[in-house]
C-alpha cells in the first residue's frame, strides 16, 4: 500500500459541464473580495433547486445529475468561503499554483518560529488565559495579512499575493494547533 | 417543485391522487411509523391502538416470527430466540458487541467474521433481517391505514451512525420491501416536526438520548433551508446503559456477582427499566427481586438512580459542548433546544440541559414520537405531496473518511461535519517495478491510528498496467450521497485503464448477501411477493419510459439525432421486454436505458444551472426565499 500522493480535482470525466469557475457558478464577480452575504443567498438558492431531495420523485438519473451539481455547490462554496482557499483558488484561476517547498523570507520565518515556540511555552505552562492572549494576536495577524493579501490582488500584485498565502497558510495552521491544543484543555 | 421546466408531464402531481409517504423511526428499544393524514401529521397505531411497537422479534417453532409486544413476552421464557435492541448489532462486528459486554444478551458464534450474526432456532441471523422483520411490520401497518402499497418512506438514523451502520439500515428496507426515498438523521427529523423550518432563522440544538445511542446536532435555519452545522454523540451510550447499571446494583443487592443465566439477567433488565420509568414520576419505588428462588424486596430512590447515571450525563453534556464548538457558534446564540428520545424523561436530563443552556428546552411534542414525525413530514414532502413547499435539508458527513496509509495511520480524505453530497478524490502510486494490484483500506472516524478507527472497506485495485514503480496513476474518487452513503470508484488515468473495484465492506454485506438474503425472504413469503416484485418492475420501467418519451419530444435538440436515435431503441426495447413476466430482465433493461439517458439528463441539467441564477442580480436572490 502506497502513501497517499496528490488531491486531484474529483471532476473530469463527468457528462456535467462543469466549465464555469466557482465564482460565476455563485453570480460573483472573479476577485479576492467578495460579498459574503451574496455568496450565503446564492449558496443556498442553488441549493434549493438542485440538491438531490428536490427530485426524490424523479427518475434515477436526474437524481444523479443533481447530486454530482450539488457536490459542485458545496464544493465551490466550500472554495470560496474561506478567505485562504479563495486565495488559492483565484490564483489557480489566474495561472499561478502554489509550489510544494516555497522558499520565504528569513525573517518571516523567524517570526513564524517565535510563534511556534511562543505557542510551545503555553502548552508548557498550561495557562488559559496566555492561551486565550494568543489566539487574539493570532486572529489579528491573520486579519492583517488577509488585508495585505486583498491589496496585493486589487493591485495585480500576484506574486505578492502569492507570497502573502505562504503566510497566511503558516498562521492558519497555527491557529488550528491552538485551538487542538484548546480542546485538550477543556476536555472536549 | 423549483425545476419545474424538467419535471415530467407523466410525473405531475395529480391533486387527487396523492402518493403514500410515511417516516419511520427505527429504534434501539422501540420504532414507529408516522404518515400524513387530512393535512396532518400524525403516528399510526395497531390494531390495538399501540403506537410504540417494541423493537423486538422472537424466531418461535414452526417458522413463527413475532414482533413488538408479542415477541416481548417471550423474552424472559426464551431469551436467546428474542432479538432485544437489535439495531445495537447494525454494521457491527463480533469483537464491538463484545467491547460492549453484550455477547451474553445473544448467542453469536464465535466465528463469524464481518458483520455479526445472531443463532436462532431459525438459523443463523443477521442484524438486517431481523430488523427488516420490524420495517415489514411497521410497513403493513402503514399499507393497511393508508389503503395500498407505499410510495416511499423516510427513515432515521442516529445522526453519529457511521456508513457500514447507515447502509445496514438501507438494506434493511430493501429486504422489507420498502422504498427508501432518504435516510434522515433523528435530531433533524426532531427538528422538522417542531415547525422549525417554518419562517423561523435561527439556531437549534437537538439533544437526542434514546435507548441506545445519544446524538447531539446543532442546526441552523435561513431562508427555509435546514442546514446541520455540526454532529456528534456515541452510538453506544443510552437508556439501556442506565437499565444495566441499575441491574447491575440490583445483583448486588441481592448478593449475587460474577455470572448469572441469561434468563435472569433477562428478567432483572426488565425490572430494571421499570424502576427507571416510575422514578421519573416518583421519588422512590418500591422492588421486588424474584428471579430463580431469590427473593428480595426493598425500595430504590430517584436519588440512588442519579448516582448510578450522572456519570452518562455528564459525558452527553460533554459531547453537547464539543459539538457546539465544532459548529463554530456561540452558546448564546441558541434560539431552541429540543429533546429526543425517551431517556430525556428522566427530570436529571432536562435539569442538566437546563442548567447548561440557561434555558428551557422545548418538550410540547412526546419525546417517543417527535422523530417519527419529522420523518413522516420529509417523506411526505420528498415523495412529490408538497410541491410548493421549498424546505431543505442540508446534512453533514458525521465522522471523517479517510485511508490507511504507510505504518497503521490514517490518512483523512474528507473531514467530518462536511456538507453533504461530497466528492474527493485522491491519487496513488505503485510502489514496486510491475505491480499489477493495490490494496486501499477506507477507514471511518477522527482517531489517527488504524486501529482505532473503524474498517469500512477493503478495496483490491487489479489490472493496473505493469510500470515502473511510482509511474501509474490510480485515482481513486470517493464520494458520499445525500443520505450519507459512501462509494468508491478508482481508475488508472495514465493509461486509461478502469481498475476492477472488489468491494468488500468490513461489516455490511455485499450485493451476493443481499440477492441470497432477498430469494430466500421471497421463497418463505406467498407468491405474493413475486407477483409485488413483478408489479414494482414494471411500475419503476413504465416510468422511465414515460418521462424519457416526454423528455424527447421536449429536448430532442440537446441530442445528435444518431444519440437521439440510439435512446429511443433503447426505450423501445424496454417498453417490450416490459410486457414480459420476467422481474430480472426487466431490471436489467431498465437499469441499462436508465445509465444510457445519464448523458441527456446531464445536459438538460446543465441547461438549467445556467438558467438558474440568470434574470435575477445577485443582490435579489435573497428576496425570493
Amino acid at each position: 500500500m502506497s502513501a497517499v500522493a496528490e488531491r486531484v480535482s474529483p471532476f473530469s470525466g463527468s457528462a456535467l459541464d462543469f466549465s464555469q469557475d466557482f465564482f460565476s457558478l455563485f453570480g460573483l464577480k472573479r476577485q479576492f473580495s467578495i460579498d459574503t452575504q451574496a455568496l450565503e443567498r446564492a449558496y443556498i438558492t442553488l441549493q434549493k433547486q438542485f440538491h438531490p431531495d428536490r427530485f426524490a420523485a424523479m427518475q434515477e438519473h436526474e437524481r444523479r445529475a443533481a447530486t454530482q451539481w450539488s457536490i459542485r455547490v458545496n464544493e465551490g462554496y466550500r472554495e470560496l468561503r474561506d478567505e485562504l482557499s479563495r486565495a488559492i483558488y483565484l490564483l489557480s484561476l489566474l495561472g499561478t499554483s502554489l509550489e510544494e517547498n516555497p522558499v520565504l523570507p528569513g525573517d518571516f520565518l523567524m517570526t513564524q518560529l517565535q510563534l511556534r515556540e511562543a505557542l510551545e511555552d503555553i502548552e508548557q505552562s498550561e495557562a488559559l488565559p496566555a492561551l486565550d492572549q494568543f489566539k487574539q494576536q493570532l486572529k489579528r495577524n491573520i486579519a492583517d495579512q488577509t488585508a495585505q493579501l486583498s491589496g496585493f490582488f486589487e493591485a495585480g500584485q500576484q506574486d505578492e499575493a502569492l507570497k502573502s498565502v505562504y503566510a497566511l497558510q503558516f498562521l492558519k495552521k497555527l491557529e488550528q494547533d491552538s485551538r487542538r491544543l484548546e480542546d485538550q484543555w477543556l476536555d472536549l | 417543485m423549483a425545476l419545474i421546466q424538467i419535471t415530467e408531464p407523466g410525473q405531475a402531481v395529480d391533486p387527487h391522487q396523492r402518493k403514500r409517504a410515511a417516516g419511520i423511526d427505527l429504534g434501539t428499544t422501540h420504532s414507529l411509523i408516522a404518515s400524513v393524514r387530512q393535512g396532518q401529521i400524525q403516528t399510526l397505531p395497531d390494531e390495538a391502538g399501540r403506537h410504540l411497537l417494541p423493537s423486538i422479534v422472537h424466531y418461535g417453532l414452526n417458522d413463527q416470527i413475532l414482533v413488538g409486544d408479542a415477541a416481548r413476552e417471550c423474552a424472559s421464557g426464551d431469551p436467546l430466540n428474542t432479538i432485544f435492541s437489535v439495531k445495537r448489532l447494525m454494521g457491527r462486528g463480533r469483537a464491538d458487541i463484545e467491547a460492549r459486554g453484550q455477547l451474553a444478551d445473544y448467542d453469536i458464534p464465535e466465528n463469524t467474521d464481518g458483520m455479526v450474526q445472531v443463532r436462532t432456532r431459525q438459523g443463523l441471523l443477521t442484524p438486517v433481517e431481523i430488523s427488516a422483520q420490524i420495517l415489514s411490520r411497521l410497513g403493513l401497518r402503514a399499507e393497511e391505514t393508508l389503503g395500498g402499497a407505499l410510495d416511499g418512506v423516510v427513515i432515521t438514523v442516529p445522526a453519529y451512525f457511521d456508513d457500514g451502520q447507515r447502509q445496514a439500515t438501507r438494506d434493511a428496507a430493501e429486504l422489507a420491501g420498502l422504498k427508501v426515498l432518504r435516510l434522515i438523521s433523528e435530531p433533524t427529523a426532531a427538528a422538522l416536526a417542531y415547525g422549525l423550518d417554518s419562517g423561523d432563522e435561527g439556531l437549534v440544538v437537538v439533544y437526542d438520548l434514546g435507548g441506545g445511542t445519544f446524538d447531539v446536532s446543532v442546526l441552523r435555519m435561513r431562508m427555509g433551508v435546514f442546514e446541520v452545522l455540526a454532529t456528534g454523540g456515541n452510538t453506544s451510550l443510552g437508556g439501556d446503559d442506565v437499565d444495566l447499571a441499575l441491574a447491575n446494583h440490583f445483583l448486588a443487592l441481592i448478593g449475587l456477582q460474577g455470572a448469572v443465566s441469561a434468563e435472569m439477567r433477562r428478567a432483572l433488565l426488565i425490572e430494571a427499566r421499570r424502576v427507571k420509568e416510575s422514578l421519573s414520576q416518583h421519588t422512590r419505588v418500591s422492588v421486588d427481586l424474584r428471579p430463580e428462588g431469590i427473593d428480595w424486596s426493598g425500595e430504590i430512590t430517584r436519588e440512588t438512580l442519579e448516582a448510578l447515571t450522572s456519570k452518562l450525563i455528564d459525558e452527553t453534556i460533554r459531547i453537547t459542548r464539543k459539538t457546539i464548538r465544532d459548529a463554530d457558534v456561540d452558546l448564546d446564540d441558541v434560539a431552541n433546544v429540543v429533546l429526543v428520545g425517551g431517556s430525556t424523561r428522566m427530570p436529571m436530563v432536562s435539569e442538566a440541559i437546563e442548567k447548561f443552556f440557561g434555558r428551557a428546552p422545548l418538550t410540547t411534542l412526546d419525546p417517543d414520537r417527535v422523530v417519527a414525525l419529522g420523518a413522516g413530514l420529509q417523506a411526505d414532502q420528498l415523495v412529490g405531496n408538497k410541491p410548493d413547499d421549498e424546505m431543505l435539508l442540508l446534512d453533514v458527513l458525521p465522522l471523517s473518511l479517510g485511508l490507511e496509509t504507510m505504518g497503521g495511520l490514517v490518512e483523512k480524505i474528507i473531514s467530518r461535519n462536511t456538507p453533504i453530497p461530497v466528492q474527493r478524490a485522491q491519487e496513488f502510486t505503485t510502489y514496486k517495478d510491475g505491480q499489477t494490484a493495490m490494496l486501499i483500506h477506507v477507514m471511518q472516524g477522527e482517531r489517527e491510528l488504524v486501529s482505532d478507527c473503524r474498517s469500512l472497506a477493503q478495496f483490491v485495485l487489479r489490472g493496473i498496467p505493469p510500470m515502473v514503480a511510482g509511474a501509474a496513476k490510480i485515482r481513486v474518487d470517493f464520494r458520499v450521497d445525500a443520505d450519507g452513503l459512501l462509494s468508491v470508484t478508482a481508475e488508472e488515468t495514465s493509461t486509461g485503464t478502469r481498475a476492477q473495484v472488489e468491494v468488500k465492506p468490513a461489516y455490511g454485506l455485499s450485493d451476493e448477501d443481499m440477492i441470497n438474503m432477498l430469494r430466500a425472504s421471497v421463497e418463505h413469503a406467498s407468491s405474493d411477493a413475486s407477483a409485488r416484485m413483478l408489479a414494482e418492475a414494471r411500475v419503476d420501467a413504465r416510468r422511465l419510459i414515460d418521462a424519457l418519451e416526454a423528455a424527447l419530444d421536449e429536448d430532442a435538440s440537446l441530442l445528435s439525432s444518431e444519440e437521439a436515435d440510439a435512446l429511443r431503441q433503447a426505450v423501445e426495447a424496454l417498453a417490450m421486454v416490459e410486457t414480459r413476466d420476467d422481474v430480472q430482465a426487466i431490471k436489467r433493461q431498465t437499469k441499462m436505458l436508465s445509465e444510457a439517458s445519464d448523458e441527456f439528463a446531464a445536459r438538460r441539467m446543465n441547461r438549467e444551472i445556467r438558467k438558474a441564477l440568470q434574470g435575477q442580480s445577485v443582490d435579489a436572490l435573497g428576496s425570493e426565499s
